[in-house]
């Protein structure tokens, strides 16, 4: 972060922390609710505590930072005058959420001219908090987290989310499923990008792909799984973006593999 | 102490050392088209069975991971001392510690454990099943466009244009989301509490099912062969649901 003086950039990474810790916390709270609910009343519920989560941190970015841009999932982008913009999911695995099903989290970047240097995502569940800085590595409760040594995808576990639209559109990621399924380990799917991005980082996956993503879903996630030494870039292996729509992110090492399938150059 | 005490401390203790060594799995070896077991699959599988043996010298004991121990009464426990071990190889936190108990080829009584969130699930015929002592039940979810799912198929299964992937298609266009986590115990589990509505599975095995799918109906769920047939435990395929959407999962993988 050399754009931000010192002193800013160590509030900006302590306010991230700990609105995502308390944001985690409302969300924890709330599941336990969620119980006494029927289903309609749980849609309800789900809707107004992805709402409560993001009030509340875009509360204490507005309080701390007013000049700061906020792009978050359920508002409208306020723009400013500004070369920071505060990227936030206030709840990143809605469905799971919404079910009860404990794979879901708390996402916040924080982006200087155009470039994510900051990022936290928290799972409430595990009490699980992922943090990277541009530069200073990624860190799991802390400590220090590398993404994995696998380096063949016959011993790779590997993760993908499918669009929210694939009832309707040809380009679902079920083809793409079913080639890595014959190809790797196995294959997990278990509902919230940003975490999958993070279990890339920490080595728990070793190679994470998917589609139809917004900047919220990826822009904490990404810089974490490359601060780790992860590779990211689009399905062909060209540059990727946080405004961009598909997500390769690998240890590095089965990367080259992973993108020869998703082009369908390896059968 | 009696079965039930045995159980849940067999299955605590392995958990927490399934737990301590979480990161660090061992040597992984190679079961073939059976996957992989590490070196905690098996140092699992001797404490829980000094646990039993140590309460019970003359009860039988099947487990995942060593030939069956015959006893001389019967009564029997079914043991998967690890039961996600491809997770646990990679530190992916979700396995599970699985342990049922059998009087004459009827299981009397389960329990699963995860032991990363310290959850156990519970059941005994006709006294409900229980989640760290609270009763559970599965979803009043009757529609399957409001269900998550969960399927696992063994890697052999997957092939171009497999029935696996016919049925996956198929199913993840009909339900609200699918996921494939990898423990099959902790699947029947989180269908018996109300996590998902459904799950399926092309390669089951008795120690998969023996605590599950009693800690399942208990919790008023339905499991079925994947035809709807009668489950047992010698059944190589499962279909478990809340019961309201077990007819279009079937229809799904038909």
């Amino acid at each position: 972060m050399n754009g931000a003086k010192g002193d800013m950039r160590t509030d900006i990474k302590r306010l991230a922390i700990e609105s995502a810790r308390k944001a985690g916390g409302i969300l924890k709270e709330n599941l336990g609710r969620r119980k006494s609910v029927e289903f309609k009343g749980a849609i309800d519920l789900v809707t107004e505590v992805d709402r409560l989560s993001e009030d509340f941190i875009v509360g204490e970015i507005e309080r701390a930072f007013p000049g700061h841009g906020i792009l978050a999932e359920e508002s409208a982008e306020k723009v400013k005058a500004s070369p920071y913009k505060w990227i936030i999911d206030p709840l990143d695995g809605t469905t799971n959420f919404s079910h009860g099903f404990p794979f879901f989290c708390v996402s916040i970047a924080f982006e200087e001219h155009g470039k994510v240097v900051l990022g936290v995502v928290y799972d409430p569940m595990m009490d699980e908090l992922f943090t990277a800085e541009e530069g200073h590595g990624a860190f799991l409760n802390g400590e220090r987290i590398r993404v994995s040594g696998t380096d063949s995808l016959d011993t790779s576990l590997l993760a993908t989310g499918f669009p929210y639209d694939l009832r309707s559109s040809k380009e679902n990621n079920i083809d793409h499923f079913a080639r890595f399924s014959i190809k790797a380990q196995a294959i997990r799917r278990a509902g919230s990008a940003a975490l999958d991005l993070c279990y890339t980082a920490s080595g728990r996956f070793d190679g994470y792909w998917e589609m139809k993503l917004r900047p919220w879903d990826v822009a904490a996630g990404a810089l974490i799984a490359a601060e780790a030494g992860g590779k990211l870039t689009d399905f062909k292996g060209g540059p990727f973006s946080i405004y961009g729509r598909e997500c390769l992110a690998s240890n590095g090492l089965v990367h080259d593999q992973m993108v020869r399938i998703l082009t369908k150059e390896e059968q | 102490m009696g079965v039930e005490e045995v159980a849940i401390r067999a299955a605590k203790r392995a958990g927490a050392l399934l737990r301590d060594r979480f990161g660090s799995p061992g040597k992984v070896s190679s079961k073939g088209d059976e996957g992989i077991v590490t070196e905690l699959d098996l140092a699992a599988d001797r404490l829980i069975k000094e646990e039993i043996w140590g309460a019970f010298p003359k009860h039988g004991i099947l487990s995942e991971e060593s030939p069956e121990a015959k006893g001389q009464e019967p009564r029997r426990w079914i043991i998967d001392p690890l039961d996600g071990t491809t997770n646990y190889s990679h530190s992916f936190p979700h396995f599970s510690v699985s342990i049922g108990y059998e009087e004459n080829g009827v299981v009397t009584f389960g329990v699963v454990y995860d032991p990363m969130r310290d959850e156990l699930f519970t059941a005994k015929p006709g006294r409900g099943a229980h989640l760290n002592g609270g009763r559970i039940k599965v979803s009043s979810t009757a529609d399957i466009q409001n269900s998550i799912l969960a399927f696992d198929f063994p890697r052999v299964m997957a092939s171009p244009g497999a029935d696996v992937f016919k049925s996956f298609a198929a199913l993840t266009k009909r339900a609200r989301a699918l996921r494939t986590i990898g423990s099959a115990a902790l699947e029947l589990c989180y269908v018996a509490c109300g996590r998902i509505e459904g799950y399926w599975n092309y390669r089951f095995h008795s120690w998969d099912a023996a605590a599950g799918s009693l800690i399942l109906k208990e919790a008023g769920g339905r499991i079925t062969d994947l035809k709807g047939g009668p489950f047992t435990l010698e059944s190589t395929q499962c279909v478990a649901s809340n019961g309201l959407i077990h007819d279009a999962i079937l229809k799904g993988i038909a």
